[in-house]
């Protein structure tokens, strides 16, 4: 360890500012030095009381760059109560800091618990036997503890130091981000000061969202960022195209024998290249993985080799998924994970030659957060391929098949990639649904409330701040009526739980704001495989793939809901939950237009790909898209906006509502039943849009979220018109344009 | 009852006090107290009959600001006066009868730390009971001339029948143990101990030779041990009084109201069928906390069917013998005698030094009736609150008329102890769901 010369420096060097133990520690790991993501840590926490964004690469080392500091803090501390909470979205990301900080703590006679499902019980009880020391938790075991040891998390949670929350960029978007936004809250109001939060970040591009996360409730404005330099590695890239064979039109399954589907030699590429290291393949749906994985398995028996590629998605049980993450991390065999999100973010899985991505990528976060799994190694390049499977275009295909618009978005994309544009947060869909649940978890919290209190708690002074109070009113009136039965009153005031509210909240999956529906449970010999949705309809001798195998049911449990299975030599893919697409955003939409407008041919397609390119920009140019906008097609009329998600729902609204049926699409939208002329004619009616509040009536679903079944039609109407209101003169914009076009 | 005229100047300022704060003052409430015979008396037969070695289990159920607090302390001092010992509680979210994360030990550690006796009537009694018993067993040994151990063995020898009584016998052995050596650190142990004061067996056993504690799921045995006790120790029986019951209503999980129910019906079954003795329940709540269907006492079956009213007392007839016993409201004629009684207390009993005359208070409640309505007279709390507070203001600037001031007083709806809403204006304050 090097550490500056005494004398000389004005302020003590960081290296010599951390306790004794821990110094003596980082001496014994042999580091040869800090890094400077550290240094930079360590004089952000120890000279400033601010909130701090602390933003690098996974295993950049910021987890030491938070917790030397901290640690040392929480050393001299003589305060009761946990010193400091980490938080993680992870089971596995706790277990794996928890074994990094175990040590350290143990030094520093400071516990360490690991707080979540599995998380042993003994340790759980002494630290609330005696609350001290650093607790790791997910946000659904904080909820938890709200709910069911009321009494005990004030003394738990009182008087902590500072809050860590790691993968930050992941809740800075969605249902999950804005419970931990509003659980943070509550915590901060159970003791006398707000403590600080160090978030833990990715290198992303703009961090004024990232800040503001972080800060939210600060009474001494806003927070500090720490960030690494970013060495951008070289980035190797192929994009592959594939052609679907023409009767093949169904979704993925297990493979038949001698079946030629695109998916097929996608895995016959993967195994030739990706055989014999480490790797990720991020094939999209549960229902794609498992299509994936069985097809290269299948390769690794026909070819003799040992087994190393296996699926990773939620559904399956958390054995099997940590047994996988080891063996990825230990790197002693070459292993390679198909996963759907699920190891996007998370733990650090060591060494990653090289991500695959099944599919055009729909969001540069994400895209940038899979290739940041490969090329951390210094000197070695990040290798990303991108399998695109595209239609065969029969005779009568759709004008819009013909366009090959997979292909185009993968280009599209690669090109924002470089340009390191990444989409920044958007209102959240999931907000009234999340305040629901916050407010049900707060009654109990508190023991009853009034509603007064619980405004001011959840919407003035915590993250639901959106909803006005007339809206809040009419929440919690929802809640009460007697369909409902969420909440009652007491006769001096007091808001209670209703005998559903109390079902409810008793039930195991309350403490998730997402969805978990009713599921099979899979078992074969006693181990636990995972789960499949309840809809499967599977009995005695039906046959299962799932985890990368084939199955067949020998026993059915309905009671417990529990299959036994024994491997079989076919097997049949269940229906996982349909995922929603994820939104594209407006400037992809626009590069794709640009991708077609241009002629260059980029070096990283392969010939397939080039091909469906050049057939996408021929067609294009066919149908004159560079400067019209209407596409009919029979009786249909593909109005094309170029723009993003968010745009085109919108525009779809606006039509339905103005008497034509209407769908959205990617990259516009799709009037059914109706010429080009009279959609233009329609089109200058609604050139000034109608309010936004009367349009929400004609959104096809507003209710969308886990808990936006007992909320009032007015109040969802109304949230979905705030939310969209930032985009309405991009409306009025692409209605123009569409005029405009020839 | 009428006010005495005796008030000690020193029982003045404490009364005075907790009365301009709408609380029930320790002291001197016979001062107070009007109406209510029949209620009083069917309490003092209870307590008659504890002493007898019987047992008592009362709900005494009314609105907020009814005057629980004060009959139920009323009812405290009338057993104080007949010799018995009392603990008493308020219900809180962290303390109630059953529990599973310590809150129901908090209940019982909070009753017994407000142990009265007639000499300690301000609780804290326990030391004395405990030193009263040992100093008892020392003079029978030297009387008959044996070890004292050996008394305390022989008296402490039908304890050991009760489940738990066995370490109960020896942490109390080991207080006469640690009053010997003169052990003051030993000596605390065992009170605590008593007082269910540790959190975990292993203190416990690092301090004391026993190996369990009080916990959550021993409460009830454990106030049936210090009954018998009490007993032993020369009084004549333990009233146990636990307010706020309402409470248990406002548990938001239906199964740990259940369990609450679970436990208050064994003390019922246990009291009306007789199977302890010299032992006696009063429990104060709120109408809800009896009769809400749905999270009251009737909403469990068991208890429903052992609490259910007489049907036959309507019409201004009442069954003062039911464990349930509602507190009417006062009449006028009651309130303007309080109000008398508060006047009194002011002039400490001597007519002479009234602050106002009798006609004062005749327009005192015409004035509350006129501009507040009512319903707020129902619950007398506000209205004494507001007269105190009148009184005060004309015994400091002397030379003020009554007459002058009326116009000003005024009187909060009765909120039941919940928060000032911040804002009255604001829609949510007063939403009705």
């Amino acid at each position: 360890m090097t550490s500056s010369p005494p004398s000389v420096s004005e302020a003590p060097h960081p290296f010599d500012r951390l306790h004794p133990e821990i110094r003596r520690w980082i001496r014994e790991e042999g580091w040869d030095e800090l890094r400077a993501i550290q240094d930079q840590g360590i004089r952000a926490i120890l000279d400033d009381k601010r909130d701090l964004v602390i933003a690098a690469a996974t295993a950049a080392g910021k987890t030491e760059a938070a917790f030397l500091p901290l640690l040392t803090q929480a050393a001299d501390r003589t305060r009761t109560g946990v010193a400091l909470l980490y938080v993680s979205p992870l089971k596995a990301l706790i277990n794996d800091q928890y074994r990094r900080l175990a040590i350290l703590g143990e030094r520093l006679d400071l516990p360490v618990v690991r707080w979540h499902g599995d998380a042993p019980a003994s340790a759980k009880r002494a630290v609330l036997r005696d609350p001290r020391g650093l607790v790791l938790i997910t946000p659904e075991s904080i909820e938890a503890l709200f709910l069911r040891r009321t009494e005990e998390v004030a003394r738990l949670f009182g008087a902590l130091d500072a809050i860590v929350i790691d993968e930050l960029h992941a809740f800075l978007q969605g249902a999950r981000g804005l419970h931990l936004a509003s659980l943070l809250r509550r915590i901060d109001r159970l003791g006398l000061t707000r403590p600080r939060r160090i978030g833990l970040s990715a290198t992303l591009g703009d961090f004024s969202a990232a800040e503001a996360w972080v800060s939210a409730g600060a009474t001494h404005g806003g927070s500090g960022l720490v960030m690494a330099d970013q060495d951008q590695p070289e980035l190797k890239l192929q994009v592959r195209g594939y052609i679907e064979p023409p009767d093949d039109d169904g979704p993925d399954d297990v493979e038949s024998d001698g079946g030629e589907s695109a998916l097929s030699r996608v895995a016959d590429h993967l195994f030739a290249n990706l055989r014999g290291s480490n790797n990720l393949v991020f094939a999209g749906s549960r229902r794609t993985v498992e299509a994936l994985a069985d097809r290269l398995r299948r390769r690794s028996e026909h070819a003799n080799v040992p087994e190393e590629f296996f699926p990773h998605h939620g559904s399956l049980s958390t054995d099997l998924r940590e047994t996988l993450e080891q063996r990825l991390k230990a790197g002693t065999l070459p292993t390679t994970a198909v996963a759907t999100t699920t190891l996007e973010l998370g733990i650090d899985l060591g060494s990653v030659k090289s991500v695959a991505q099944v599919g055009a990528p729909r969001s540069l976060a994400s895209l940038r957060q899979r290739l940041g799994r490969s090329g951390r190694r210094a000197g070695t390049p990040a290798i990303l391929r991108i399998y695109i499977r595209e239609k065969y275009l029969a005779a009568d295909c759709d004008p819009l098949d013909r366009l090959r618009l997979d292909t185009v978005r993968a280009v599209a994309a690669v090109r924002l990639l470089v340009a390191k544009f990444i989409e920044p947060p958007a209102p959240e869909p999931s907000l009234p649904t999340v305040a629901l649940h916050q407010l049900l978890s707060t009654v109990v919290q508190q023991g009853g409330s009034r509603a007064d209190r619980l405004y001011r708690d959840l919407c003035a002074d915590g993250p639901f701040g959106l909803l006005s109070k007339a809206e809040f009113a009419g929440m919690l009136k929802a809640a009460a009526s007697p369909e409902n039965g969420l909440l009652e009153q007491c006769p001096e005031g007091l808001i209670m739980l209703g005998p559903r509210g109390e079902l409810l909240v008793n039930g195991r999956d309350f403490y998730a704001v997402f969805d978990s529906d009713e599921e099979w449970r899979l078992i074969t010999g006693g181990r636990a495989l995972g789960t499949i949705p309840i809809v499967n309809a599977l009995g005695i001798g039906s046959l299962v793939g799932f985890a990368g195998r084939r199955w067949r049911v020998v026993g059915v449990d309905d009671r417990a809901k529990v299959l036994d299975v024994v491997p079989h030599p076919s097997g049949k893919l269940p229906k996982f939950d349909r995922l929603s697409a994820e939104p594209v955003h407006d400037r992809l939409a626009a590069e794709m237009f640009a991708v077609l407008s241009d002629g260059n041919i980029p070096r990283y397609l392969d010939r397939q790909a080039s091909a469906l390119l050049g057939e996408g920009r021929e067609a294009f140019r066919a149908l004159g898209l560079a400067s019209s906008r209407f596409l009919s097609v029979e009786s249909d009329v593909h109005l094309l906006s170029w723009r993003g998600t968010a745009v085109n729902s919108i525009l779809a609204v606006l039509v339905t509502a103005a008497g034509l049926e209407c769908d959205a699409h990617d990259v516009g939208v799709t009037v059914t039943g109706a010429s080009a002329a009279e959609v233009r004619a329609l089109l200058m009616h609604i050139s000034k849009c109608p309010p936004l509040d009367e349009l929400a009536s004609f959104v096809k679903s507003l209710r969308i979220a886990k808990f936006d079944k007992f909320l009032p039609d007015a109040l969802l109407a109304a949230y979905w018109a705030r939310r969209n209101e930032p985009f309405m003169p991009l409306v009025s914009a692409t209605i123009q344009d569409l005029l405009n076009s020839g | 009852m009428s006010a005495p005229a005796a008030i000690r100047p020193r029982d003045r300022g404490t009364i005075l006090q907790a009365l301009s704060a709408g609380v029930v003052p320790r002291v001197g409430l016979r001062h107070v107290q009007v109406g209510r015979a029949r209620e009083v008396a069917a309490l003092v037969r209870d307590i008659d009959r504890i002493v007898d070695g019987g047992s008592a289990v009362r709900f005494i159920i009314g609105e907020y600001g009814a005057g629980k607090t004060f009959f139920l302390n009323l009812v405290r001092l009338i057993a104080l006066e007949r010799r018995c010992v009392t603990i008493q509680a308020d219900l809180a979210p962290d303390r109630r009868i059953h529990a599973t994360g310590g809150q129901a030990r908090h209940l019982y550690a909070e009753a017994v730390r407000n142990m009265a006796t007639r000499t300690k009537p301000e609780g804290g009694a326990l030391a004395s009971i405990v030193e009263r018993f040992i100093t008892d067993c020392a003079r029978d040994s030297e009387m008959r001339s044996v070890a004292v151990e050996h008394v305390i063995d022989e008296r402490l020898s039908s304890l050991h029948e009760h489940l738990g009584g066995h370490d109960f016998a020896t942490v109390l052995k080991t207080y006469w143990r640690a009053s010997e050596q003169e052990d003051e650190g030993l000596k605390s142990a065992a009170l605590r101990w008593l007082r269910a004061e540790f959190p975990t067996k292993t203190e416990a056993r690092q301090a004391l030779p026993v190996r369990s504690i009080i916990e959550d799921a021993d409460i009830y045995d454990s106030i049936k041990l210090l009954a018998a006790f009490v007993r032993i120790a020369g009084y004549t029986g333990l009233v146990v009084i636990f307010d706020e019951m309402v409470n248990i209503y406002k548990l938001q999980s239906a199964q740990a109201r259940n369990q609450n129910f679970e436990q208050i019906l064994r003390i019922i079954n246990d009291t009306l069928q007789g199977n302890v003795s010299g032992l006696g329940f009063l429990f104060g709540g709120t109408p809800e906390f009896l009769m809400d269907s749905r999270r009251g006492l009737y909403s469990y079956q068991a208890l429903q069917s052992r609490l259910a009213e007489n049907s036959f007392a309507a019409g201004g007839l009442v069954d003062m013998n039911g464990p349930v016993l509602r507190l009417q409201s006062l009449t006028p004629e009651e309130l303007l005698v309080l109000l008398g009684n508060i006047r009194s207390i002011f002039g400490l009993g001597d007519p002479a030094a009234n602050l106002v005359p009798d006609a004062a208070l005749g327009a005192f409640m015409e004035h509350c009736s006129k501009r507040i309505g009512e319903a707020y007279f129902r619950t007398p709390r506000n209205t004494i609150k507001a007269f105190v507070q009148l009184l005060s203001i004309l015994e400091q600037n002397p030379g003020t008329d009554w007459r002058s001031l009326l116009g000003g007083v005024d009187i909060a709806r009765d909120e039941g102890g919940e928060e000032e809403p911040d804002d009255p204006d604001d829609e949510l304050a007063t939403l009705r769901l």
